[in-house]
């Protein structure tokens, strides 16, 4: 075949590539939440629980701790790896997880904090409890103990004859940027948490997969941001990133470490929280706000390449927080409306930009106890159970934004499979613009040939978006 | 050309006071409703980029004149001894710093240097690049001024 001819096909293959019909897109997206209500008493949890399976979630984020005798030294006779051991009490994260699953919701379940024996020796009056060098021997242990117990096999000892659901992924610690889950962040001058993590995350990798090989392991999720310079409480987290996945900057290249223990994972996590709107950059290079996700996917990549991410496979990204305060009830929140807009913005960006998870920190405002300024008031519901406009806003999400003087690109994601009308604001009302296919849950694009500012939502099986407003 | 003249001189009036206001310190930008949470806050980088801005000095000794400085200020009589004494009352105190506090690295800059340092921003402060650059075009814009009036006369 002579090279033209093969050039000819190459273009024609590309050209039949790009012409999938609309609404078809390989990337899927699923969402979820985060929220202690999940974790906590049966009673509160249930309504929760259906809001959150009405809300259009696919799974949730659960703290099951780590929740075994909190003792200075490590228990006599402790059979860590064993599920079952008297130094375990898993009633609290049984409980949230058999609830939980039993509503069809996949589970990521995490932790942070160490007991006391499994912590570095020395750790100083003012650093976090539980945050000192965990040992990553024990966490290697704990992470084969909760594969055992929620493989989908192990007895569930509240309900006789039946096994305990199957955890779909485990997130090891959280935020491990920050000194206050991990410490020391730095150490003799140099970074010392993003080193000792790579450690605690390969440990926990060995121990879940030693018992369930196809369980998720994904790193903590990283906080946005940062403290400039040395010596901090905490580190910027594509700096973390970096360092964890043994790469360094040179120039504007990225080049592997020496690292004889690479790190070990299945999916990235990070927290993009954002101090304005989901388009809004963060300030300093290696902090990473919602439409900076990208830095950490070049991170990943070439770690890859590098060898610095292990296994040799293509790693996920997950965003396992972010959110916004809305208003009302936080006086300083984004208005409830905006909250809404934000809220599929975000999903929108983050999953432009390869995320493919994401658990929205939270289902419920938490009361401003002790001040608005100091809790969350980023549900998607009201205290009380009201809905937000955000909570439409999360179940049929919809975005648009000017791709050109003659194009808006269309994004969605149907709650359920079928026909999504795409409808623009006319002087008479609503008009069809197009018609796309969706899965259950599984996002559409498109775009519309228009030089007019557009206001545009989508109606899928009676249910309607949030309009999103003239682009 | 003074309409030239006008805005050169107006921009570098504008440059001076700006540059004087800029903040020396970091500041933090919080979410919307989340500014009591730590986590949250982004640091606003300074001229200095992500460098930490420098620690505020403690309370320490005040640096003396050496025994020769000293010497030869005495020998000039009451006036030398005056500005002895105002030297010791008015110098500023060493920073003393905790241990484990990192510390920027020591210039040992020259007074000279540190002036072109500060203008440049350096100090955590400042306008960065863009007063040195102002500074430089304003006076550029006056010396060709200046040479094509001579120009225009002879």
């Amino acid at each position: 075949m002579s090279r033209r001819r093969l050039g000819l096909l190459l273009v024609l293959a590309t050209a039949l590539t790009g012409l999938s019909p609309a609404g078809a897109h390989a990337a899927g997206l699923r969402l979820g939440f985060f929220d202690g209500v999940f974790t906590g008493d049966d009673a509160t949890r249930a309504p929760w629980l259906g809001r959150a399976v009405d809300s259009g979630a696919d799974l949730l984020r659960l703290d099951v701790g780590w929740p075994v005798l909190n003792t200075p030294a490590r228990p006599e006779g402790f059979d860590a790896r064993n599920p079952a051991d008297r130094a375990y009490d898993f009633t609290r994260s049984d409980a949230a997880v058999v609830a939980a699953a039993g509503r069809g919701l996949a589970i990521l379940a995490g932790f942070t904090g160490a007991p006391r024996w499994a912590e570095g020796p020395g750790r100083p009056a003012g650093a976090s409890a539980g945050s000192w060098k965990p040992d990553p021997a024990a966490l290697e242990d704990y992470g084969a103990a909760l594969a055992r117990r929620y493989s989908g096999t192990f007895p569930d000892p509240a309900r006789p004859g039946q096994p305990l659901p199957r955890v779909e992924a485990f997130q090891v610690w959280n935020e491990p940027n920050l000194d206050k889950y991990l410490s020391p962040q730095w150490s003799a001058g140099r970074t010392f948490a993003p080193e000792h993590y790579r450690l605690m995350l390969s440990a926990f990798y060995r121990g879940v997969k030693s018992v369930s090989p196809s369980a998720l392991v994904v790193t903590a999720g990283t906080a946005p941001f940062g403290d400039p310079g040395a010596g901090g409480h905490r580190i910027m987290p594509a700096r973390f990133v970096r360092e964890m996945l043994c790469l360094r900057r040179s120039g504007k290249r990225l080049r592997a470490t020496t690292c004889p223990a690479p790190a070990r994972f299945d999916v990235l996590a990070h927290h993009p929280y954002s101090v304005g709107a989901p388009t809004r950059a963060a300030f300093n290079s290696d902090d990473v706000s919602i439409p900076d996700m990208g830095k950490l996917t070049r991170l990943l990549r070439a770690a890859e390449r590098t060898g610095g991410a292990l296994p040799h496979t293509r790693h996920r990204l997950w965003a396992t927080e972010v959110s916004y305060d809305s208003s009302p009830p936080d006086p300083q929140g984004v208005p409830a409306a905006l909250h809404a807009r934000y809220l599929e913005q975000a999903f929108y960006l983050l999953w432009r930009q390869g995320v493919d998870t994401i658990t929205w920190f939270q289902i419920h405002d938490q009361l401003p106890v002790p001040s608005f300024a100091a809790t969350l008031q980023s549900g998607v519901y009201f205290a009380d159970g009201r809905p937000k406009p955000a909570q439409q806003a999360f179940r049929l999400p919809l975005v648009a934004e000017r791709a050109g003087h003659q194009t808006v690109r269309v994004w969605g994601r149907s709650p359920v499979a079928g026909s999504v009308r795409i409808e623009r604001r006319a002087a008479t009302g609503w008009a069809l613009v197009r018609t796309v296919r969706a899965r259950a849950h599984g996002t559409f694009e498109l775009r519309i040939a228009t030089r007019r500012k557009v206001s545009l939502r989508a109606r899928v099986n009676g249910e309607t978006s949030v309009t999103w407003p003239a682009t | 050309m003074t309409r030239l003249l006008s805005a050169l001189v107006a921009l570098l009036l504008l440059a001076l006071p700006a540059a004087a206001m800029a903040a020396p310190g970091s500041q933090t930008n919080a979410p919307p409703g989340n500014s009591a949470i730590d986590e949250y806050l982004e640091t606003v980088p300074g001229a200095t980029g992500n460098q930490r801005p420098r620690p505020p000095a403690a309370a320490g000794t005040a640096p003396r004149l050496t025994a020769a400085q000293r010497a030869r200020l005495e020998r000039l009589g009451p006036d030398g001894r005056a500005v002895a004494a105002v030297v010791e009352s008015t110098a500023p105190a060493h920073a003393t710093l905790k241990p484990g506090t990192a510390v920027p690295s020591a210039t040992g800059r020259s007074p000279l240097g540190e002036v072109l340092g500060a203008a440049a921003g350096q100090g955590g402060g400042g306008m960065g690049a863009l007063l040195p650059a102002i500074l430089l075009a304003s006076l550029l814009g006056v010396i060709t001024l200046v040479v094509l009036r001579r120009r225009s006369v002879s």
